[in-house]
């Protein structure tokens, strides 16, 4: 059985139902709080598969995921060298976009709304080398948008990996809805694949990259 | 010193500058490399640089130099000093993270030119500059007020008033002289500012419910509880939220509350911490509960005032109340991670003056953790998250007395700003003090602070009560706090844990690895004495702890069951005028009339703000609060899955037409009890595994206003009684009259019924939405035949009054439901309520994109736009029409057919949909957002 860390900052809440996906998909999920991280007491690297989860991570009271980038970036090399795959969904993904995980250029802008957006939203996979989304290619997969800064955007974005876009709606106005890294083993996207608990479509995901490792 | 960083987002290059005040004792340098340019050692870690790094997003905005701050107006908007920004821990911890030690912090904001215009500000919580500001510090000043000592033995009746008037105790004369009376029956020289305070909130309707004790209601409550016997009741009225038995031996805790005074003055504040009071109540339920949904309830005033024409130039607008409602439920109930499962918004010119603010939650624990703790003799009394500061004062007795000028000025810190952040990393570790065991009592700071929550739990110890406080140990975010400020305060985000003695390292333990400060403060002593102290030396405690440093507060418990109860007149209104004229419904002007329904502020379509709330946070939401293709109909019935890979359901409905309470209360109370039961039933629950949770609002200066509860609380027990459906939660606040210049305004007397029932298995639920053309509709159940109390007769700017709905044989026809229900052949169902059966057909239509040929003649069409609460409309196959008629009899009544194209057919007349949809899609944002 492969180990998944769910990473637990203050202001995280979407762990439990992200640790059920992953135990769906055949995975031991285990929530790793980052002051264990930072004091040493737990090696981010100590896992199969990587996941910064959904919520408000230090209140994001200074820009969404800003926080708790600063506070891990300093650990990402280690899991980066590790060839772990990892996954950021929602303020995970807007942790991953500021601690510079898919590169620069790259930013999660507040949706063109202005305000934040909780509805239905599908997304169409797009051909990639993602370890998440393999073989999903061309598929609609349904799982909700929370979200009010979730338009991807930055100067950089036309040359990133992009392997979903919004179909036929976005909930924040931009078409792109979710990125992989160079290698296909990062995948971050703002919309939720662990909701509700068991959507066979966002379950898809998780089934793919334990497979892979 | 102040360092100041501007930050202005990229995209727009806007007039709107985002500014963060950071107090740090120590000069920044700007960068290390300046500084080892200037080959100077580097004397510690972080630099400006280092926190512009922090502030701002490179890619989406950037730093703006002082220098390059456009020139002319501007307002700069920021909390005062009393107030502490929600935002300043988390931008300690991150300042830290980069090696710079920030001391105090706040966010404010500067907006040039026409950004400034529809800035919403308050003067009870924010502070605007129009020059530059010279900030000196970030902390709340002052000194700590010495003790106040009164001898009331000494004092006349008047000077008893007067001072129950000047330090805002809301005590009436009656009490004053009780109070009078302990002191002199206890010999003591003078009483303290603690002890006249104590009493007071004790006292306080909000606390002891005198009002309702007087009239008697409560009782009336109680035993239609008692005696309905619902094996389902697990707890009822002794907590913080009421308890239901779920499945698999959980239970689920139910609290709505209103929070109306606050959310009136400063809506976002006030609308924040509703939410947040609701959330803690379930969080403290019990020895624990985790929140697993919330809902949302607000009725505000007029947006074009016609009714009281000047109000607006005495309080905040509809306007501001309502867009403020809409981001404080969104900028909170989001950060919790909990979602909403139900939201709707009102608009009715009596709640022009206090607005009805009520918010709910759910929550669900274990079977053994549903039962109230007691703490034990010996066990700590330990506060856990926020600070404690002069926020939230007299919360308790302003919410049970009016608002006045005098309240506005003088006490201006009894609105406070919410923070989520502590409330949520609670949430979490809650559950591990549940399942350790760690606690043997559990309660949350609502109103009156340290007063109510270790005042209630001390009296659970042992067989006398009694508990012992330190004042001194309490960690304050305010300088300047006396003793009666610390044991009053409201501060939010705190939670009150008598921690047993060999559980302590443990608590502790959770407490910090979840991020929350928590800190002994008392011990539970078993004396039969509620003692305050303030001994900054005394930090060790036991049962047996003596008194020492300065008493605050030491009177035995059995003093406050003396509250004397208020003589109460109960005025009978005058005999109301029926009849009201509206104009005949005919065929030529149908679509108009329908327009002037679903176009309505109470029917129109809210999903701009509902889809504000996060509402499938948890991943156990099964029917939100919008459903159809289109994802824009406000629901009647939310659904959840609280157990993870289990089918079980459970089920929230909720019912309150303010037009209905203005026509006639207390028939109004049995229709919305009625509705929020028939919601539940119509989707397939079963009445005994329904409960109920009462919210009331009734305004104080009416002279009419007990009679009409009275007659409220009796109806309402009744029916519960009737039906087998126990009310097992409820609030009352009696503060819904206020003054606007000459105008006093009253709320009608009102109940929200909030009703949760439970299903063994979701797919057993009949959908609201139409499934098939061909398929008919039938309205079923009691019907009314007027317009009183209607969408329609409010659209004329009529109320009339309302039939009474005859109820002996509405537990048959409740069971009858149930029974074709479960036969399966209803394919869908709805609840007809406000707006009637018209707006049920035009928000059918917009669900499932089909339409419908009604097959009502001419001198019926009026029926269309009745309100006939506790009927129904089903969708069945044509084939059971006949069984249908059969069962139901007189109480069935064609509507008509179910067709393919998207078409609203009248009188063969196809209605033009543009035209309604327009009506009822745009009013939401015309009247709340100007668009």
């Amino acid at each position: 059985m492969k180990k998944a860390y769910i990473l637990y900052s203050p202001g995280t809440n979407c762990e439990e139902e992200t640790m059920r996906a992953f135990e769906l998909a055949g995975a031991i999920p285990e929530l790793l709080f980052l002051d264990d991280v930072i004091s040493g007491k737990k090696k981010i690297s100590d896992c199969d598969l990587f996941c910064f989860p959904g919520g408000f991570s230090f209140g994001d009271h200074i820009g969404a995921g800003a926080i708790a980038a600063a506070l891990i970036k300093d650990f990402i090399p280690e899991l980066l060298e590790a060839q772990i795959p990892v996954i950021g969904i929602c303020n995970g993904f807007q942790v991953m976009v500021r601690a510079g995980m898919f590169g620069p250029g790259i930013a999660l802008a507040r949706n063109d709304s202005g305000v934040f957006c909780s509805r239905p939203a599908q997304h169409e996979v797009i051909g990639s080398n993602c370890i998440w989304t393999r073989n999903l290619e061309r598929q609609i997969l349904s799982f909700p948008a929370a979200h009010k800064f979730g338009k991807l955007s930055g100067e950089n974005l036309s040359k990133a990996n992009v392997v979903m876009d919004y179909y036929p709606h976005s909930p924040n106005g931009g078409f792109e809805a979710a990125l992989t890294s160079e290698n296909g083993l990062l995948l971050g996207l703002m919309d939720h694949p662990e909701r509700p608990f068991g959507n066979p479509d966002g379950l898809k995901l998780f089934w793919n990259a334990i497979t892979e490792v | 010193m102040i360092e100041r960083i501007v930050v202005r987002s990229k995209k727009d290059k806007g007039d709107v500058f985002r500014i963060y005040n950071l107090e740090i004792a120590e000069f920044l340098l700007v960068s290390y490399a300046l500084w080892n340019k200037a080959n100077l050692p580097v004397p510690r870690k972080g630099c400006l640089l280092d926190l512009y790094d922090l502030f701002c997003d490179p890619e989406t905005e950037e730093i703006v130099y002082h220098v390059n701050m456009p020139k002319g107006d501007f307002i700069e908007v920021m909390y005062h000093n009393g107030v502490i920004d929600p935002a300043q821990e988390s931008i300690i911890i991150a300042c830290k993270a980069v090696g710079v030690e920030v001391e105090a912090a706040k966010i404010s904001h500067r907006y040039y030119g026409e950004a400034a215009k529809g800035v919403i500000t308050n003067k009870l919580v924010h502070v605007v500059y129009t020059e530059e500001p010279v900030l000196k510090t970030l902390k709340p000043r002052g000194n700590r007020k010495e003790m106040q000592w009164f001898d009331l033995v000494a004092m006349s009746d008047k000077e008893l008033l007067s001072l129950s008037k000047d330090r805002e105790l809301a005590l009436s004369l009656i009490q004053m002289q009780r109070l009078r009376e302990i002191q002199r029956e206890s010999a003591l020289p003078k009483v303290t500012d603690v002890f006249l305070e104590t009493f007071a909130a004790r006292w306080s309707d909000h606390c002891d419910h005198g009002t309702w004790k007087a009239l008697g209601l409560f009782k009336i409550l109680k035993d239609a509880t008692a005696k309905i016997g619902n094996i389902n009741l697990v707890s009822a009225f002794v907590d913080n939220a009421g308890g239901w038995l779920f499945y698999d031996n959980r239970v689920i805790a139910l609290k709505p509350e209103t929070h109306n005074s606050p959310s009136q003055k400063e809506p976002y504040g006030g609308q924040l911490t509703k939410l947040g009071g609701v959330l803690r109540d379930v969080i403290e339920f019990a020895l624990g509960a985790f929140p697993i949904g919330n809902l949302e309830m607000t009725t505000v005033g007029e947006f074009h005032p016609k009714k009281y024409h000047l109000i607006n130039n005495f309080t905040l607008s509809a306007k501001t109340i309502a867009q403020e409602t809409v981001r404080a439920i969104a900028d909170y109930g989001n950060p919790m991670g909990v979602p909403m499962l139900l939201a709707r918004m009102n608009s009715h010119p009596d709640f022009g003056g206090k607005v009805f603010a009520l918010g709910g939650s759910v929550g669900i624990t274990t079977l053994e953790a549903a039962i109230k703790g007691k703490p034990g003799v010996g066990d700590y009394f330990v506060i856990v998250g926020g600070k404690t500061g002069n926020d939230g004062l007299h919360g308790a007795t302003v919410s049970s007395g009016e608002l006045t000028e005098h309240t506005d000025q003088g006490d201006s810190c009894h609105v406070q700003i919410g923070n989520p952040f502590i409330e949520q990393k609670m949430m979490r570790a809650g559950l591990e003090i549940r399942d350790k065991g760690c606690a043997s009592a559990r309660t949350d700071f609502g109103a009156a602070g340290i007063v109510s929550a270790a005042g209630e739990m001390g009296e659970e110890v042992g067989e006398k009560g009694g508990v012992l406080i330190n004042l001194a140990l309490v960690r304050l975010k305010c300088a300047g706090m006396g003793n009666w400020e610390i044991a009053l305060s409201e501060s939010q985000e705190r939670f009150a844990h008598a921690i047993k003695p060999e559980k302590l390292a443990e608590a502790m333990e959770i407490y910090a690895r979840y991020g929350l400060e928590a800190t002994i403060v008392g011990v539970f002593t078993g004396n039969g004495r509620f003692q305050f102290v303030y001994d900054p030396e005394l930090e060790e405690f036991s049962a047996a702890t003596q008194l020492s440093g300065e008493i605050a507060f030491d009177v035995p418990y059995e003093l406050f069951k003396n509250n004397p109860l208020p003589q109460l007149e109960i005025i009978q209104p005058p005999k109301k005028e029926k009849r009201f004229v509206l104009p005949e419904i005919t065929s030529s002007n149908i679509e108009e009339m329908i327009e002037r329904v679903v176009g309505h502020f109470n029917c129109c379509n809210q999903a701009i703000a509902t889809t504000q709330y996060d509402s499938t946070v948890g991943g156990k939401t099964h029917w939100g609060p919008l459903y159809g293709k289109n994802y824009n109909i406000g629901s009647h019935l939310a659904v959840l899955k609280p157990i993870y890979g289990e089918d079980y359901g459970l089920c929230l409905s909720q019912s309150f037409s303010p037009e209905q309470f203005a026509a006639n209360p207390r028939q109004a109370a049995l229709n919305a009890m009625l509705d929020a039961i028939v919601t539940q039933i119509v989707a397939g629950v079963r009445r005994n595994d329904i409960c109920l949770a009462d919210n009331f609002y009734t305004p104080n200066k009416d002279s009419c206003a007990y009679h009409w509860l009275t007659e409220q609380v009796k109806a309402i027990a009744d029916l519960s009684i009737k039906l087998g459906t126990p009310f097992i939660t409820g609030k009352d606040s009696s503060s819904g009259s206020a003054y606007c210049g000459e105008d006093l305004i009253n709320v009608p007397p009102s109940v929200c019924i909030t009703a949760m029932g439970k299903i063994n298995n979701v797919a057993r639920l009949v959908p609201p939405q139409w499934q098939s053309p061909g398929n008919l509709l039938f309205a079923i159940g009691p019907r009314v035949q007027s317009f009183g109390g209607s969408i329609f007769a409010s659209s004329f700017g009529l109320e009339g009054d309302l039939e009474e709905t005859d109820l002996s044989g509405i537990d048959k026809y409740l069971d009858d439901l149930s029974a074709i229900i479960s036969s399966g052949y209803i394919k869908s169902a709805v609840p007809i309520n406000k707006g009637g059966i018209i707006l049920r057909l035009f928000e059918g239509i917009e669900t499932s994109g089909f339409g419908v040929r009604t097959c009502l003649a001419v001198k019926k069409l009026k029926e269309l736009f009745f309100e006939h609460y506790g009927s129904v409309l089903v969708e069945i196959e044509e084939i059971y029409q006949s069984q249908l008629e059969d069962i139901f009899g007189e109480l069935i009544t064609p509507i008509g057919r179910i067709v393919p194209e998207k078409h609203l057919i009248v009188q063969n007349s196809a209605m033009d949909w543009e035209r309604l949809y327009k009506a009822w899609s745009n009013k939401f944002a015309k009247e709340v957002y100007g668009s």
